[in-house]
């Protein structure tokens, strides 16, 4: 099974969007997800998905709490902030447009 | 505002660092023990399965470090490292750190006592209201008394009270005696006399400054209204401290100059010294005993005593060209309209020829500033001079102890350091250096200022000059000591990361 790198720019609006589906997950939830709903395709490098979440943690799209997982164990949860909504919305609008754009460049002959 | 929670983040971050490094640990171990998990149901032997999820996981150092750095305190970090490196780098090799801090501490302790006087002199603002609205008439270079027609230097009593009245730009006009009157005065109650310099000063002079008294009262207009009647005084705070040492009763004391008996009405507050810098007078009397006081001048009353400064306060959006303007209109009037003036053909051309120049006062008048402003600037291109050659010295010092260094510094060069980095570092020990050199110069300074005070003030007593350190002046030696540490610092920086692994 081959595993494809994720776009360059796109971290965040996966991140964005399965923790809005969510609600609330920690980071090993947050790469499996995006693993699973990929059908295995799209893998989420650890050593760009923490730093990728402490910089939305600075940038306020989501807020962070400690619980309890199902195992019992500490783990930190993120959630959504209204911010992060509206940065969702830009990153999904932006990201259409590109794809859109080289859609239209690769299928024109 | 959204860029103001996200710096309160940041800080948050800043002043948190143990919890955000015990909760990124926690995160991470997390992770790798569910991914171990994952791995094992998949089949894999424990020992296997922990492999597999290192493997994959990467480097762990790695994502804690750019975690880090996304909250953008790198800088600050590295150069808290760099300055704790760079202070047990100089503690490593004491002899060397001694021999430049003495050069720095010379170099720039000269150049910051220059400037301290350079400052005093012919910087520092008066300690009065708004110094910037104080103008001038004429330039302030004369005193004396004379009697010559329309000259723009000094002015007569009556001549300072037309002008006062008749005047639209000014909210405020003072009188000063050009000279001060050193008298052998007594305290009464007192058996021996005392020197004691004497300014006399209209009774605008202080609502003029803007100087309140910190007991007592000061002059008023009224005060000097008429001839011979105001016996009053309104002594400096250093004479109150010297003389009276601090007695809050010294309003019951009166004074003796010459045959009146004077009551001293209150004390100025202690930063002011008056508008002449480098001259503190002990007490100021209204212009109206200008008779009493000896040596006894008089000429109060007098069209053609020309002894005065005159000095106003503009109004608020008045410039001083417009005053100027207005000045000029009143100056020839006035003359004119002295029922004694001379006017002989010779006279009425000067007056055609004369204008009367007003100089912002802001600074004061000062003699000092005639007499030492030029020495004082060669000074400071030989003091820059002299800490120039000490920053070739150091950097000679640095170049040697960088090839004894560079051993370490190309193991960590190889290791993946940045050359940029390392000149960072390099300059950053440079700066700690520079640092506590300047913060010895500075101390030098405050001693070698008082010494060279006193050294150019020949007399007994040092010339009442305020050389404290104030902001201009440590700006001054912060920025001297800044470009200080890139001048010494920046060659051996740059010599110490060019890297040569083999011998050529």
């Amino acid at each position: 099974m081959r595993r494809d790198e994720i776009p360059p720019g796109t971290l965040y609006l996966l991140i964005l969007k399965t923790l809005a589906r969510a609600g609330e997950m920690h980071g090993y939830e947050i790469a499996d997800s995006i693993q699973r709903i990929s059908d295995e395709v799209l893998q989420v490098e650890e050593g760009s998905l923490y730093p990728a979440l402490q910089r939305m943690l600075i940038k306020g799209w989501v807020k962070a709490r400690w619980g309890i997982t199902a195992g019992n164990r500490r783990a930190r949860y993120y959630q959504l902030t209204a911010a992060g909504r509206k940065q969702l919305e830009t990153e999904l609008s932006q990201f259409e447009r590109v794809i859109g754009a080289i859609t239209r460049v690769i299928q024109t002959t | 505002m959204a860029w103001l929670t996200e710096l309160g983040r940041r800080f948050w971050m800043l002043t948190h660092r143990q919890q955000f490094d015990a909760d990124l640990e926690e995160e991470v171990r997390l992770h790798l023990e569910l991914r171990e998990q994952e791995q094992m149901q998949a089949g894999l032997a424990p020992k296997e399965a922990r492999q597999a999820v290192s493997r994959r996981f990467g480097n762990a150092t790695l994502l804690k470090e750019k975690s880090h750095m996304a909250w953008g305190w790198e800088w600050l970090e590295s150069f808290v490292q760099d300055t704790g490196y760079g202070s047990r780098a100089m503690l490593r090799s004491p002899a060397l750190t001694i021999v430049a801090l003495l050069s720095l501490a010379l170099g720039i302790g000269a150049n910051t006592a220059i400037f301290g006087l350079l400052n005093a002199v012919m910087l520092r603002a008066l300690p009065v209201k708004d110094p910037a609205q104080l103008v001038l008439l004429g330039k302030g270079m004369s005193s004396g008394i004379t009697d010559d027609f329309a000259r723009t230097q000094l002015y007569s009593y009556p001549f300072y009270r037309q002008m006062q009245r008749e005047n639209q730009v000014f909210s405020d006009t003072a009188a000063i005696f050009s000279m001060t009157n050193g008298v052998h005065g007594f305290v009464v109650g007192r058996t021996e006399s005392e020197p004691m310099n004497v300014q006399l000063v209209s009774g605008t002079y202080f609502d003029t400054l803007g100087v309140r008294a910190v007991l007592g009262r000061t002059l008023n207009d009224g005060g000097d209204n008429s001839e011979g009647d105001h016996p009053v005084a309104v002594i400096s705070y250093a004479w109150w401290k010297r003389s009276f040492t601090r007695d809050p009763n010294v309003m019951n004391r009166t004074l003796k100059l010459g045959a009146t008996i004077y009551n001293i009405v209150g004390v100025a507050p202690p930063e002011f010294f008056g508008t002449k810098v480098g001259e503190a007078p002990d007490m100021r009397v209204p212009l109206s005993m200008i008779k009493e006081v000896p040596p006894n001048f008089g000429g109060y009353k007098d069209n053609f005593s020309e002894s005065l400064l005159i000095m106003g306060r503009l109004k608020p959006g008045v410039s001083i060209v417009e005053a100027a303007a207005n000045v000029n209109v009143l100056f020839r009037q006035i003359l004119l309209g002295f029922p004694d003036a001379k006017l002989s053909q010779e006279n009425l051309q000067r007056l055609d020829k004369t204008k009367v120049p007003l100089m912002p006062m802001a600074t004061g008048l000062s003699s000092l500033r005639r007499q030492f402003s030029e020495p004082l600037q060669i000074l400071m291109g030989v003091v820059a001079l002299v800490l120039l050659i000490a920053c070739a010295n150091i950097a000679n010092l640095l170049l040697a102890r960088s090839t004894a260094r560079a051993r370490e510094l190309a193991v960590r060069q190889v290791l993946g350091a940045r050359s940029t980095r390392i000149i960072r570092q390099l300059l950053t020990e440079s700066l700690v250096l520079a640092l506590a050199g300047g913060a010895l110069g500075v101390a030098l300074a405050s001693v070698a200022n008082r010494v060279l005070l006193r050294m150019v003030s020949g007399g007994l007593d040092p010339i009442p000059l305020n050389v404290s350190i104030d902001s201009r002046l440590l700006l001054f030696t912060v920025a001297v000591t800044v470009a200080t540490a890139l001048i010494f610092g920046t060659v051996p920086a740059f010599r110490a990361t060019r890297l040569q692994l083999t011998d050529t």
